[in-house]
């Protein structure tokens, strides 16, 4: 059987997805980063040679803030941005959609399709408020786990308001209404609207979202941003069944079309690989070079801004 | 007398030999770095833009390599630019450092120019003022024409890096090329340099204009070199702004080259009638330019905090709705994200690649 293979790797957590041509997904997994990229790559290959070993990949496309190192670790034949896979996957559930709100670990985005074609994006350039990482933040804050968050937010009656310009405000704007005697459910409820209204001012500013809206990413698992996203727009939002990886998924459909694999085959699981980094010396920019390492020597290097460092690694 | 004046993109290439033959004894800052742009953003007001740091920056390591002297162009700007010299000097005063300061009174003025050439240099003759200015001008023209050179064989590339080691052949010919015959000799043999390099000649690149805030705009350290970065992506460039062009706005030395203010000032009405402030009005004509002339999309850039290209900004999206045209607007300051950076502009090189593939399957 013949098959792709999508990685996204993101700031929180790793996906990787294996599609038939026609784009369904055979597997999928998904795991946490914890700041060890390659690991979280490697186990995820371990687990799906044992699971489908038998078939042969005819490409790999990988994508996410980690794109370039999975490319050097496993061998890939595309190597994409995030808007562009996430815009392709989403086009391929949903050929007639408008729009695409996103929201991962640690960035969101908010993309708008005409025809089939990405016209306009915006990205979170500044702040990280609404992102996945903040969820989790408060979700443990305030005692409960980030899968929780949702339908604790769906049973409140009268959601506090929270200020959701800045990720600290909110914090301490947080621990304001806890004490003043708001529930749990309706200061949840409150973060969500805050981080929608934060999402819509940052990024939706002036842009036309109209639907079919597709939400995916990690935290489309929660059904309270989802209701507080519909409630404000008045306009239903698609959480598609693999909504957080839709990265992936947009990297494999990529890659079909490879005509010849660069993949290094299953053994990049257990290829014995380190990274190091050391500051280059040779002038006052101090660029941090980051090196990968096999047992043979260095075989890639970047970081650097003159090129000279990454040059040599090729 | 140890003069140094701040870098801004190329210039300091275009003067300091021709000025240290003149017997000016010029300290140029060190190229821009990381250290640079700590010193500059340690003694600077928070919200004073990219350039005033990089400029504070490129002082105090002059100074501290010798110079007792500093020339910043100023005395009245397009926007806030204009009183920069002053605000630095005050803050180097304060750090304890000795020199002296002056500030170009009036850039738009010929005249001006050609005074404050013979008060650092040893030229007395008025003459000999302009015929060294002009050279200084043709040199800066050349360096300009060298980088549209390499804004078109970047992407043709076969081999990674050919182009941007020609580019500093070519800058170093002109930086040698200190008269008028030489000069004129060897902008031939740059071009030839440049169509020395092997390229791929099918390759039908997708075209991005840059345009925004002049300094960086033309400072590959100010906008983490984005004309490389678009360059590599297999874009080609066609920029928007150029220092030569504002020269020649001033000062005509290339008598058949059209104002280029006046050209976009006519390019942008209905959009903006009048002069924002820095950039602006060129931004804004030069991305309905670009439009009319089939320029896939525009790139602008513009530090943060800059009032004028925020005007600016404000209006091309305005023509980008408008108009179905594809702009994107990128800040930068020392806290910007070259990761967040690369990605929006990966991102808006494949939506201009589909656009074009879309428009050949519809024809």
């Amino acid at each position: 059987m013949k098959a792709f293979i999508g990685i996204d790797v993101g700031s929180v957590t790793t996906k990787v997805v294996l599609i038939d041509h026609a784009g369904t997904v055979l597997w999928h997994s998904y795991r946490k980063t914890q700041g060890q990229p390659i690991r979280a790559i490697q186990s995820a290959f371990g687990a799906l040679r044992r699971d489908m070993g038998d078939v042969v990949i005819q490409g790999v496309g990988t994508t996410g803030s980690g794109r370039k190192l999975a490319d050097y670790v496993v061998g890939a034949d595309v190597v994409k941005n995030e808007i562009t896979a996430h815009a392709l996957s989403a086009i391929h559930l949903i050929p007639n959609v408008r729009t695409i709100v996103e929201i991962g670990g640690q960035d969101s985005k908010l993309i708008l399709i005409r025809n089939r074609v990405v016209t306009d994006f915006s990205m979170n350039t500044v702040c990280a408020a609404g992102t996945g990482s903040f969820l989790e933040h408060q979700a443990v804050r305030l005692g409960i786990s980030v899968e929780e968050l949702g339908n604790h937010a769906l049973a409140a009656s009268s959601p506090a308001r929270v200020a959701g310009r800045c990720t600290v405000f909110a914090e301490s704007d947080m621990i304001h209404k806890q004490q003043m005697g708001h529930n749990l459910e309706d200061i949840v409820a409150g973060l969500c609207d805050a981080l929608v209204r934060n999402y819509l001012n940052n990024l939706a500013r002036g842009k036309d979202i109209s639907a079919p809206v597709i939400f995916q990413g990690g935290v489309a698992a929660n059904p309270g941003i989802k209701a507080a996203f519909e409630r404000e727009l008045g306009q239903e939002f698609i959480v598609p069944v693999h909504y957080p990886i839709m990265g992936a998924i947009g990297a494999a459909l990529i890659a079909r079309t490879t005509k010849k694999t660069r993949f290094r085959g299953w053994q990049v699981a257990e290829q014995q690989l380190s990274t190091s980094s050391f500051y280059c010396p040779d002038c006052p920019n101090s660029c941090g070079v980051i090196e990968i390492n096999n047992r043979d020597g260095v075989i890639a290097r970047w970081g650097d801004s003159c090129g000279k460092w990454g040059n040599l690694g090729e | 007398m140890r003069l140094t004046v701040p870098h801004m993109g190329l210039l300091s290439t275009a003067y300091t030999r021709v000025l240290r033959q003149h017997g000016v004894d010029m300290q140029p800052p060190p190229a821009a770095t990381l250290k640079t742009l700590n010193l500059g953003v340690k003694h600077s007001p928070e919200f004073a833009c990219l350039p005033f740091k990089i400029n504070l920056g490129n002082m105090i390591e002059a100074l501290d390599n010798g110079a007792n002297a500093i020339l910043m162009p100023g005395g009245y700007g397009p926007c806030r630019f204009g009183y920069y010299g002053v605000i630095q000097e005050q803050i180097l005063r304060e750090l304890g450092y000795r020199f002296r300061m002056s500030t170009t009174d009036n850039p738009d003025r010929l005249s001006d120019m050609i005074d404050t050439i013979r008060e650092i240099s040893r030229i007395r003759n008025r003459f000999d003022g302009y015929r060294v200015f002009f050279l200084i001008l043709m040199r800066m023209a050349a360096l300009d024409r060298a980088t549209a050179l390499y804004h078109y064989y970047k992407p043709r590339e076969i081999n990674r890096e050919d182009t941007d080691t020609v580019l500093r052949q070519a800058v170093r010919l002109i930086d040698l090329a200190d008269s008028y015959p030489r000069l004129f000799r060897t902008m031939p043999e740059i071009t030839r340099m440049f169509r020395a390099i092997p390229i791929d000649k099918a390759l039908n690149p997708v075209t991005v204009g840059v345009l925004g805030e002049i300094f960086v705009v033309i400072e590959p350290f100010a906008n983490l070199a984005i004309e490389k970065k678009l360059g590599e992506m297999r874009v080609e460039v066609r920029r928007g702004v150029w220092l030569s062009d504002w020269l020649n706005d001033r000062f005509r030395f290339r008598p058949f080259r059209r104002n280029q203010t006046t050209y976009a000032k006519k390019l942008a009405r209905g959009y903006l009638n009048y002069p924002a402030g820095g950039e602006s009005i060129e931004t804004v004509g030069k991305t309905l330019l670009f439009q009319k002339k089939g320029v896939d999309g525009v790139v602008h850039i513009m530090p943060f905090t800059c009032m004028p290209e925020l005007v600016a900004s404000t209006i091309i999206t305005r023509i980008s709705k408008d108009r179905d045209y594809p702009v994107l607007s990128l800040t930068f300051d020392e806290h910007v994200s070259e990761a967040n950076i690369i990605t929006r502009l990966e991102a808006f090189v494949d939506l201009l690649e589909r656009r074009r593939d879309e428009g050949i399957y519809r024809h």
